[in-house]
C-alpha cells in the first residue's frame, strides 16, 4: 500500500466513524481524480459535476462496506462507473421525450457509448497530450481553461483576432482529442 | 457557412455566450451534417476534459455541494428507496428579513388610506355640491343626488351616486378614460385638483384609463383599498368581504392595510384581513435548462417563503439550487425532495421555515411507464400549522388515466395532512378541466379567489400550474395576490401567491 493510499484510508476510517469533516477532506482530496475519470466518458461539464456529486453521496452512504486496504480511489471509481451507467439509462428515457437541443445531441452520444468500456488511463493520456502541445498552444489552453481568460482578452494577449483565437482553440481541442484517441499512447 | 463561423459558434456555445438564434443555427448544422456533428462532439468532449483538468481549483465548491446532499440525505425519510428522497430537516434557522417591512408598511398604509378616504369624504361635504364632473354617462345607469334620482343627461356632479341597472353602463371622461359599471354596481365620481376620483361602494367596474398627468393620477377607492392609475386597463370589484383588482394592461398602484404594491399586467390582488404574510411560489423548471444557478437567482428575486419546483432533473441539481439560495440569502433553507424513477421529473420543496414533518409519496405511474412523486412539508406560520405540497402530474393528453391516478393519489395522500393545506404543482390541466374541478371539491384555486375568475395568465400555453388552498381553511389562509413571473429560464412561468395567515 503506498503512502497516499494509507493516508486516505486513515481519513476514511475517521469518516466511517461518522466524522463528516473527514469525509469533506476526502472529497477535496479526491474529487479531481474522480472528475477526470468521469470526464473521460462524459460530454458536458454539467454531467461531470452531476456524476461527481452522486458518486460521493453514494460513497458516503456505503462507506461502511469499504474495507480499508488501500483501494479507496478504485472503489470510488467503481461507484462513478455505476452512476454513469445509471445516468446513461436515465438520459436515454428522458431524451426520448425532450425537445431537440445541443444538450440532447451530447446526451445521445453519451448514451450511445459503450457503458462497459474501460478508460482508466484517459486522464493520464490527456495530460501527456497536453505536454506534447506547442508551448504557445499550451499557454493559450492554460490561460483559457486554467485562468478563465475569455476570447477577447486572449485576442489582445496573443495579438490576434477573436476569430483566429476561436479557430486556434478549436484546432487545439481537436488535436488533444485525436491524441487521446490514438491507439497507442503518445511517447 | 465558413469553417470560421462554425468554430466561433462552437466557441460561443462552450463559453455560454451563444444566444438563442445562434444556438438554433448550430443545432441545425450538427443535425444536418454528420461530420459537423462529430466535430461538435469532439469539441464538447475535449472542452469538458480540459476544463476538468485545468479549471476546478481545490474542489471546495464540489465538496460543499456534496456536504449539503449528504446532510439532506442523512436526515431523510424513505420513499421507494432511501436514495430517491432527500428530506432535510435542519437545525433552527433565522428567517431573513422580508423584502420590505410589511408590518410597518401595513400601519402606514392604513393611516394613509384613512386620510385619503377621509379627504374624499370631507371634500365631498365641503366642496360645492354642484361641482360638475367632466364626464358623460351612457347605458343603464341611475344617478342619485342627495337621495333623489336625477336625469343622467344633466351630467355628473361631485358626490352623485351612480347605480348601474341590469344592463350596466359607462361613465366616459373627456380625455377618453372610461369606467364601465357591471349590473348592480354603485360608485361616486369626483375631481380633485384635476385628478379623477372614483369611489366604488360595491360591485365591479372595469377601468380603461387614458394616460393621466403624473401630478394628478386617477384614484379609485373602496372601503378597504385604493388603486392609483397613471394609464392602464383593469378590473376592480368590491363586496362585503374584500376588494379585488385584476390588471389587464399597465401598472396600478394598490394600497391597502398590508401596504402598497405596484400591480402589473397579468396580476391580481385582493385586500386582506390582518394576518401573517406568507409568499409561496410554484415553478416548473423543466430540468433546469436555464441553469440551476440562474434559476436560483430568479427564485431568490421572487422572495417566496415556500418554494415548489417541478421537473427537477436530479439530486445534484437540487443541491445547486439550495446551496445558491443559502449562499445569497445567508440563511438555512430546508429541502424536501421527491424523485420519480426516471430523470427529470422530480419535484421538491424548499422552505424558509423548519418543517415539523415532511414526506414524499409515489403517486402512481406516468404515461412513460415510470412513477410520479409528490412531496410535502408541514410548517408553522404565525402559529398556524400549514402543510405545503407539490407534485407533477402526468402530461400526456392521450394517457389521461395516469393523470387521474396521479391526482387521486396526491389528493388522497393530502387528506391526512396536518393543518391548513396549500396544494401546488404542475397539474397539466386547464381551469375548467375535470382534474381541476375534482381538486375544487376540497380546494380553492388561489388565483380565482383573488381575481374572481378562473381565467388568468398562462403559466405555459394556458393555466396549467396552480396554487390551491384547502377550502376548509378559507378563514385562516387568505390569498391576497397572485401573479406569474416572466422568464426565459424555463418554458413555464413561475406562479406566485401571497397569503395572509390569520392568527390562531
Amino acid at each position: 500500500m503506498d503512502a497516499d493510499a494509507e493516508r486516505i484510508d486513515r481519513i476514511v476510517t475517521r469518516a466511517q466513524q461518522g466524522d463528516r469533516e473527514a469525509f469533506h477532506d476526502l472529497v477535496v482530496a479526491l474529487q479531481h481524480e474522480v472528475r477526470l475519470f468521469v470526464a473521460s466518458r462524459a460530454y458536458s461539464l454539467e454531467l461531470i459535476e452531476e456524476i461527481l456529486q452522486a458518486t460521493f453521496v453514494t460513497a458516503w452512504e456505503r462507506l461502511g462496506t469499504y474495507d480499508a486496504r488501500g483501494s479507496f480511489l478504485p472503489w470510488l471509481k467503481g461507484i462513478a462507473k455505476n452512476r454513469l451507467r445509471e445516468e446513461i439509462r436515465a438520459r436515454a428515457r428522458f431524451d426520448a421525450h425532450s425537445n431537440d437541443s445541443l444538450e440532447r445531441v451530447l446526451d445521445e452520444a453519451f448514451v450511445a457509448q459503450d457503458a462497459e468500456r474501460s478508460d482508466d488511463d484517459d486522464a493520464r493520456r490527456l495530460m501527456r497530450c497536453l505536454e506534447r502541445l506547442a508551448p504557445r498552444s499550451r499557454e493559450m489552453i492554460e490561460r483559457h481553461y486554467g485562468k478563465g481568460t475569455g476570447l477577447n482578452q486572449l485576442a489582445q494577449q496573443f495579438k490576434q483576432t477573436r476569430q483566429a483565437i476561436a479557430s486556434a482553440l478549436h484546432r487545439i481541442r481537436r488535436t488533444v482529442r485525436a491524441c487521446c484517441d490514438a491507439a497507442e499512447e503518445p511517447a | 457557412m465558413s469553417a470560421y463561423s462554425f468554430e466561433l459558434l462552437i466557441q460561443a456555445w462552450l463559453d455560454g455566450t451563444l444566444d438563442d438564434e445562434g444556438e438554433s443555427a448550430l443545432l441545425r448544422l450538427v443535425r444536418s451534417d454528420g461530420a459537423l456533428r462529430e466535430e461538435f462532439l469532439t469539441q464538447a468532449r475535449a472542452n469538458a476534459q480540459l476544463a476538468s483538468l485545468l479549471a476546478f481549483g481545490d474542489g471546495a465548491v464540489s465538496a460543499k455541494r456534496v456536504a449539503l446532499l449528504i446532510r439532506s440525505r442523512t436526515e431523510s425519510r424513505s420513499f421507494r428507496t432511501s436514495r430517491s428522497v432527500i428530506d432535510r430537516i435542519d437545525r433552527g434557522m433565522t428567517a431573513p428579513s422580508r423584502p420590505f417591512p410589511l408590518r410597518r408598511l401595513a400601519l402606514a398604509a392604513t393611516l394613509l388610506l384613512l386620510v385619503v378616504v377621509a379627504g374624499l369624504t370631507l371634500h365631498g361635504q365641503g366642496a360645492e355640491a354642484k361641482d360638475r364632473i367632466a364626464a358623460s354617462t351612457s347605458g343603464d345607469l341611475r344617478v342619485m343626488r342627495a337621495g333623489v334620482a336625477v336625469q343622467p343627461e344633466e351630467g355628473l356632479r361631485a358626490s352623485d351616486q351612480v347605480v348601474a341597472g341590469s344592463a350596466g353602463g359607462s361613465v366616459s371622461y373627456a380625455d377618453g378614460t372610461r369606467v364601465d359599471l357591471d349590473a348592480g354596481s354603485e360608485a361616486s365620481f369626483d375631481t380633485v385638483a384635476a385628478a379623477k376620483q372614483v369611489r366604488l361602494a360595491h360591485g365591479r367596474i372595469h377601468v380603461s384609463a387614458a394616460k393621466q398627468p403624473p401630478t394628478a393620477p386617477m384614484v379609485i377607492a373602496t372601503d378597504r383599498a385604493q388603486a392609483t392609475v397613471v394609464g392602464t386597463r383593469f378590473w376592480l370589484s368590491s363586496d362585503a368581504e374584500r376588494t379585488r383588482l385584476v390588471v389587464e394592461d399597465g401598472v396600478v398602484r394598490f394600497s391597502d392595510a398590508s401596504g402598497t404594491h405596484d400591480i402589473s399586467h397579468g396580476a391580481a390582488v385582493s385586500s386582506p384581513p390582518a394576518g401573517t404574510p406568507l409568499r409561496v411560489m410554484t415553478w416548473n423548471v423543466n430540468g433546469g435548462y436555464g441553469g440551476a444557478d440562474l434559476q436560483a437567482h430568479a427564485i431568490i428575486a421572487i422572495g417566496a417563503d415556500l418554494i415548489a419546483l417541478q421537473q427537477v432533473r436530479s439530486t445534484a441539481v437540487i443541491a445547486d439550487y439550495v446551496s445558491e439560495i443559502e449562499r445569497v440569502t445567508e440563511s438555512t433553507w430546508h429541502l424536501v425532495y421527491a424523485a420519480e424513477e426516471s430523470a427529470g421529473q422530480a419535484c421538491c420543496i424548499i422552505s424558509r421555515f423548519a418543517p415539523t414533518s415532511t414526506g414524499a409519496r409515489d403517486i402512481g405511474k406516468s404515461s412513460l411507464g415510470s412513477h410520479r412523486a409528490a412531496a410535502r412539508a408541514t410548517v408553522s406560520v404565525g402559529g398556524r400549522t400549514i402543510t405545503f405540497a407539490t407534485a407533477y402530474l402526468d402530461w400526456s393528453e392521450k394517457e389521461t388515466d395516469s393523470r387521474t391516478e396521479n391526482l387521486a393519489n396526491y389528493l388522497g395522500w393530502m387528506d391526512d395532512a396536518p393543518g391548513a393545506r396549500i396544494l401546488t404543482g404542475g397539474f397539466r390541466s386547464y381551469h375548467d378541466s375535470p382534474w381541476v374541478r375534482r381538486i375544487e371539491t376540497a380546494y380553492d384555486d388561489a388565483w380565482k379567489v383573488v381575481s374572481g375568475s378562473g381565467l388568468g395568465p398562462a403559466t405555459k400555453g394556458g393555466r396549467i400550474d396552480y396554487v390551491f388552498r384547502s377550502t376548509a381553511a378559507a378563514a385562516e389562509l387568505v390569498p391576497l395576490r397572485s401573479w406569474t413571473v416572466e422568464t426565459d429560464l424555463s418554458d413555464h412561468r413561475a406562479l406566485v401567491t401571497d397569503f395572509s395567515v390569520s392568527p390562531p
